[in-house]
């Protein structure tokens, strides 16, 4: 019996414990009554912390009743997580997104459109490509454009030496690349050359590269199944059925030849030059033998795809003014300079990219890679997303990739299911 | 019929101890099943505005959709591990059932992997699958076992499979636990009278042990079987469900709630999904029951 009134007494403190657990949550610090604008960022944290507090701090400054919060989240998985966090009771005020993502967000409509909360005045003052194709949707602007990269190509000169190549023999066009790949296959035991297979429609690039344009102007039809299309599709899955490619790279994500790239057992990396900025702290020995020259393309045909970042609003928000205030105060020229000066990316505002920063030739791998970068996002375009069912369009393509690479189907009958798979779906 | 005080008294006191369990499983458990249950007729997506009740049409979508089907298919074919778990598990608790210096040492050794978290487990092994880089190639190379790289995990034809290897390494020492409990619990008098008849070692296992065992038996096949059909992890980690490797769990995961590479979140459709799941674990679990006790109750008249 005695035991019995112990645990009677038990039992209360347990549940009060249980009901103790959720409490805590919703009564974060709501700093005096300040107006607080959460700010989402994708992978930044901890490497760029100085720079994003005193950017809060001047924000601040200007806004005294204002506090910023910011949330960083690893790459992987981001949108499901940010997605998730606006059914929960802390949604996001702006959010740092990668145009790929929007229109899943548009479908929820979980964003605000800029116009007119952003003025003319500073729509105006971005790259106006980058505006167009990055931020805008179905006719209204969703975003903000942030920081640009266009792919250079980074060279471990010590696999190249091994296999007896030198800097003359680094590739211009992927032709070149398939021979230099040959040759450090057969000479060392490293790969050369890490292309992504299925990723995000990773066959649309591969199209795109050569220039067979994806979808006609409407955006109702696939018109990609052309020779051209064929000939591209042939030439990736020869690389990989010929083991020029890492077996692996058949389902890898793009952040695997990174790795692999850092661990000195990949000759060439083709990536966004953000990513020598890892290189340099992560692999000091590889970065002393990287050579950087400007991307590789297609021997008659020239290309350059920007990757971009972009800042939203969400439709959450408590304050649209002040959360697009800032979105447009963090990618204002000078914050985005400052930005830039701390790795190797591009503004999207136009007056800052035609600071010296960008055409001084520094001597340095970075240096190298910032003007190449900043010549290739003039002559850039960004590789629109369909506005609808991105994510099946992207997977269709991905399963038809793998099956074209392992010899299932060929280039010809993968691009033709390709197709007709599209127009399925985009009929829908 | 009467109830003395006292009765009364402990009948409600055990309910109170029962209340914190039942309001957590309430919360965690029942109500998101009964949940999944409505979602399903619902056209469901978060925070979508379109968001409609839809009757059947989820279920009538179901059957018509390869994709669903092939992983169906593979949740299915995932059962090939439930006999391979209990042959190997079995035989792993004979080993170190024994009162032996040390034993203690290799059972912890054993049971390691089970309370190591999947996704570390997963990481390591999808390491040592590597095709190129893996160090099983390797030595299987060197060794002159194979003469080229084996496409462990970048092929459709083995990758299910070799995902299947680190479920079965990964579930070894949980069940064989649970068989040296099994073992303990065979009373020594039958094993000995046994002997005295002239029973061979393999005639007292075969004869004495396996029929004593049925019950622990009927519970790791079930519990094997329905933690198989359930797999997720070593498919989130290794293979993100490519190379048509999607089981049904990480299919209902795909479809309902990532959006990598875009995906759409059909949550209601994911939980049709679900319910189908659930009933094959019902009517699985329930026909392994019914057989299991069969086959134990004839072992118990031999």
């Amino acid at each position: 019996m005695n035991k019995i009134h112990k645990g009677l007494v038990i039992l209360p403190v347990l549940f009060f414990l249980i009901l103790g657990c959720g409490r805590q949550e919703g009564s974060s610090p709501s700093a005096a009554g300040k107006k607080e604008i959460c700010f989402f960022t994708m992978q930044l944290r901890p490497t760029f912390d100085p720079y994003f507090l005193e950017l809060f701090q001047e924000f601040e400054k200007i806004h005294p009743d204002v506090k910023i919060i910011w949330m960083d989240y690893p790459a992987q998985d981001y949108d499901t997580k940010i997605l998730t966090s606006f059914m929960g009771k802390e949604p996001p005020d702006v959010i740092n997104l990668a145009p790929q993502m929007l229109p899943n967000f548009l479908s929820r409509q979980t964003l605000l459109p800029l116009e007119p909360l952003v003025s003319q005045e500073v729509r105006d003052s971005y790259l106006p490509n980058i505006l167009k194709d990055a931020c805008q949707m179905g006719g209204k602007t969703w975003a903000v454009p942030w920081y640009l990269a266009t792919a250079v190509t980074m060279c471990n000169m010590k696999i190249f030496e091994e296999a007896g190549l030198s800097e003359k023999d680094i590739p211009q066009t992927f032709e070149q690349m398939k021979d230099a790949a040959k040759i450090i296959r057969k000479k060392t035991d490293k790969f050369a050359f890490f292309p992504i297979y299925t990723e995000a429609g990773a066959m649309r690039g591969h199209l795109n590269d050569a220039g067979v344009p994806i979808l006609d102007p409407e955006g109702k039809r696939a018109i990609f199944n052309t020779p051209k299309g064929v000939a591209a599709l042939k030439f990736w899955a020869d690389f990989y059925k010929e083991g020029l490619a890492p077996s692996e790279a058949l389902t890898a994500m793009h952040r695997r030849p990174i790795e692999l790239y850092k661990s000195g057992r990949l000759a060439i990396f083709h990536s966004g030059p953000q990513f020598l900025k890892h290189v340099k702290s992560d692999a000091p020995d590889v970065y002393k033998n990287t050579v950087v020259r400007p991307r590789i393309l297609w021997k008659d045909y020239e290309i350059y795809t920007i990757d971009v970042h972009i800042l939203a609003v969400s439709s959450k928000t408590k304050y649209p003014e002040l959360a697009s205030e800032f979105a447009a105060f963090v990618t204002n020229a000078y914050n985005q300079l400052k930005f830039c000066r701390l790795t190797t990316i591009i503004p999207s505002v136009t007056k800052a990219t035609e600071d010296p920063y960008f055409t001084a030739v520094e001597n340095t791998p970075e240096g190298l890679a910032r003007k190449i970068s900043a010549e290739e996002v003039k002559k850039g375009i960004v590789v629109r997303t369909p506005e609808k069912h991105s994510g099946k369009l992207f997977r269709a393509m991905d399963q038809l990739m793998e099956k074209i690479c392992l010899g299932e189907i060929t280039p010809e009958q993968g691009l033709k299911q390709a197709e007709d798979r599209w127009n399925e779906i985009l009929a829908e | 019929m009467k109830f003395s005080q006292s009765k009364i008294r402990r009948t409600a006191i055990a309910y109170l101890f029962l209340l914190p369990t039942l309001a957590l499983l309430g919360t965690f458990l029942f109500y998101p099943m009964i949940r999944a249950f409505i979602l399903s007729l619902w056209n469901y997506t978060p925070l979508s505005p379109e968001n409609h009740f839809a009757g059947f049409a989820n279920f009538q979508r179901l059957l018509s959709d390869s994709e669903f089907w092939h992983s169906l298919k593979n949740s299915c074919l995932y059962l090939i591990v439930v006999p391979v778990i209990i042959v190997l598990s079995l035989g792993l608790s004979l080993l170190v059932e024994p009162k032996i210096p040390f034993i203690n040492f290799f059972r912890a050794a054993y049971y390691l992997p089970v309370v190591t978290m999947m996704v570390v487990v997963a990481l390591v092994w999808k390491q040592i699958f590597s095709t190129d880089y893996g160090i099983l190639n390797t030595i299987l190379i060197r060794t002159g076992l194979i003469r080229s790289n084996v496409p462990w995990l970048t092929s459709s034809r083995f990758a299910l499979f070799t995902v299947m290897t680190v479920t079965i390494w990964k579930g070894l020492g949980y069940y064989m636990v649970i068989f040296i409990a099994g073992l303990r619990s065979v009373p020594p008098q039958l094993i000995e009278a046994a002997m005295i008849d002239g029973c061979k070692p393999h005639q007292t296992f075969f004869h004495v042990k396996i029929p004593m065992l049925w019950p622990y038996i009927t519970l790791v096949a079930i519990v094997s079987s329905i933690s198989a059909l359930q797999v997720f992890e070593e498919i989130y980690m290794m293979t993100q469900g490519r190379l048509g490797t999607a089981t049904l769990v990480f299919h209902i995961y795909d479809t309902g709630i990532w959006t990598q590479q875009g995906g759409e979140q059909e949550m209601g459709y994911a939980c049709a999904m679900g319910v189908v799941l659930f009933l094959l674990i019902f009517i699985f679990t329930f026909f392994n029951v019914k057989m299991m006790g069969r086959v134990h109750k004839t072992g118990e008249g031999v």
